[in-house]
């Protein structure tokens, strides 16, 4: 290798993603948020693919007089009376009702039927539209779409839950909006106090004042309201740290000196020490 | 068919070290910053990591509770990660032949104390392993920037051990004349 591609190669070697805890906290209930998505979209895939397979069956039976885009608003199940039957041309026993009880059994493409009009009229008495899946802001911030997702969020109802809160916060923040973000996390933070996932939510909403908005003061008061929620909790370290931070930066020095001095006797050892101690101005420069 | 994943996983399960079963929470939490750094490095672009760290966890996770060794679990992620980052060069190099592909500043990747002249030479890097085959383009980069083991190399990249030289050779060479210029 030549130096100077030995040089980039070195350079490469330099490159890190810096993920600190807190940003390994905030992917993991990241993780958690879509792991129930997808657990929800497993749970939701066999009806529907159920009703898919009906769907085909009803558009074989009714025979190529039917175009498939009216198909697609045939109710494809719960399909229990039986065909009235007007004119029957023939004597053998009706075929939709093979049909219909391969379609109550499940099976995926009941028998074509020789009598299109019995169906056609069946199939006339159920209709009714299928709800297509409609993809929400909530896939589109799962798929980290979060334009999207933003477009989405504004025109949604109000949330309450604490993931969609959480992601909302994401979504606002990532899409350029910090503002809407603080308020979806600051109802997060006020609504489920005692959820495991309000301490993320205090300390992502600090981060936003503090490093999106400017607002070191309320970023201190979030940083420390993280704390308070779970004063032992795997954000409690990270918390007090930037919570010195933001004091130091809001010019608060006294203050900033005091957190940092309880940090020093908590976290003896922490691995912000360097940065906290220069932040509470216990570090002569 | 047996693939390389599966013999890994194989060995995985065989082992003697029966520990309590690895849960998702702690397995991310020890290895999600190892998985980012791989993607990152793979990728080039910070943008892409997030997203690609989650996917890992979430292609791992059925097989999770199978797992006995938690030596083995960071090999593992770290094949899962190269072969997801390979979709996404793959994808992105389509999207570049259907003209719908962004360029990228790839100056970003470097670390604060980078010179200028070192961030544009790592830019000029990633440019030149954007126009590599991505197969090359990876085997290059697990080898070089993650220091990977050419065994470990040539499982993620799903190939034997004589055709991930040939490619980690072919890499070096075109890289070599793209970026000794000088």
């Amino acid at each position: 290798m030549t130096e100077r591609l030995e040089r980039a190669r070195r350079l490469g070697e330099r490159i890190d993603a810096g993920w600190q805890r807190e940003d390994v906290e905030a992917q993991l209930a990241r993780l958690h948020v879509r792991q129930r998505v997808r657990a929800r979209r497993r749970v939701l895939a066999v009806p529907l693919a159920i009703a898919i397979a009906a769907t085909i069956g009803v558009w074989w039976t009714r025979g190529s007089t039917v175009a498939p885009h009216e198909v697609a608003r045939v109710a494809p199940l719960p399909v229990a009376p039986a065909p009235v039957v007007a004119p029957v041309p023939t004597p053998e026993p009706p075929a939709p009702a093979a049909a219909v009880a391969a379609r109550d059994e499940g099976s995926a493409v009941p028998p074509p039927s020789k009598d299109n009009r019995i169906v056609a009229h069946h199939a006339s008495e159920t209709d009714a539209p299928i709800a297509a899946p409609v993809p929400s802001w909530r896939d589109d911030a799962n798929r980290g779409a979060y334009a999207a997702a933003w477009l989405g969020l504004v025109r949604a109802a109000p949330l309450d839950r604490m993931e969609d809160l959480l992601l909302a916060g994401d979504v606002a923040r990532l899409s350029g909006h910090p503002d809407a973000a603080v308020a979806q996390l600051a109802r997060a933070v006020e609504r489920h106090p005692d959820d495991p996932r309000a301490p993320l939510a205090a300390f992502t909403l600090g981060r936003v004042h503090l490093e999106d908005l400017g607002s070191p003061r309320d970023a201190a008061q979030a940083f420390a309201h993280a704390r308070a929620l779970a004063p032992s909790g795997p954000l409690a370290e990270d918390a007090l740290a930037r919570e010195v931070e933001a004091w130091s930066r809001a010019g608060e020095t006294e203050t900033a000196r005091a957190r940092a001095v309880t940090y020093g006797e908590r976290y003896p050892k922490g691995r912000r020490a360097h940065a906290v101690r220069r932040f509470g101005g216990l570090e002569v420069p | 068919m047996v693939t390389p994943a599966s013999r890994h996983l194989r060995v995985i399960e065989s082992s003697t070290a029966l520990e309590a079963p690895i849960t998702l929470d702690a397995a991310f939490r020890a290895h999600a910053g190892f998985v980012a750094r791989i993607a990152l490095r793979v990728l080039g672009r910070p943008s892409e990591v997030d997203d690609l760290v989650q996917d890992v966890f979430l292609g791992v996770l059925p097989r999770l509770a199978d797992l006995r060794d938690p030596q083995s679990l960071r090999g593992w992620l770290a094949v899962i990660t190269a072969r997801l980052a390979r979709k996404r060069l793959r994808s992105r190099r389509w999207k570049v032949w259907l003209g719908v592909g962004s360029d990228y500043d790839y100056t970003q990747l470097a670390d604060s104390a980078a010179s200028p002249e070192d961030r544009a030479l790592l830019r000029e890097l990633y440019r030149a392993l954007d126009r590599l085959p991505v197969q090359q383009r990876l085997a290059w980069t697990l080898r070089h920037a993650e220091s990977l083991e050419l065994t470990a190399v040539a499982e993620a990249c799903d190939c034997s051990l004589a055709t991930v030289k040939r490619w980690i050779g072919a890499a070096e060479a075109a890289l070599r004349e793209e970026i000794d210029h000088d």
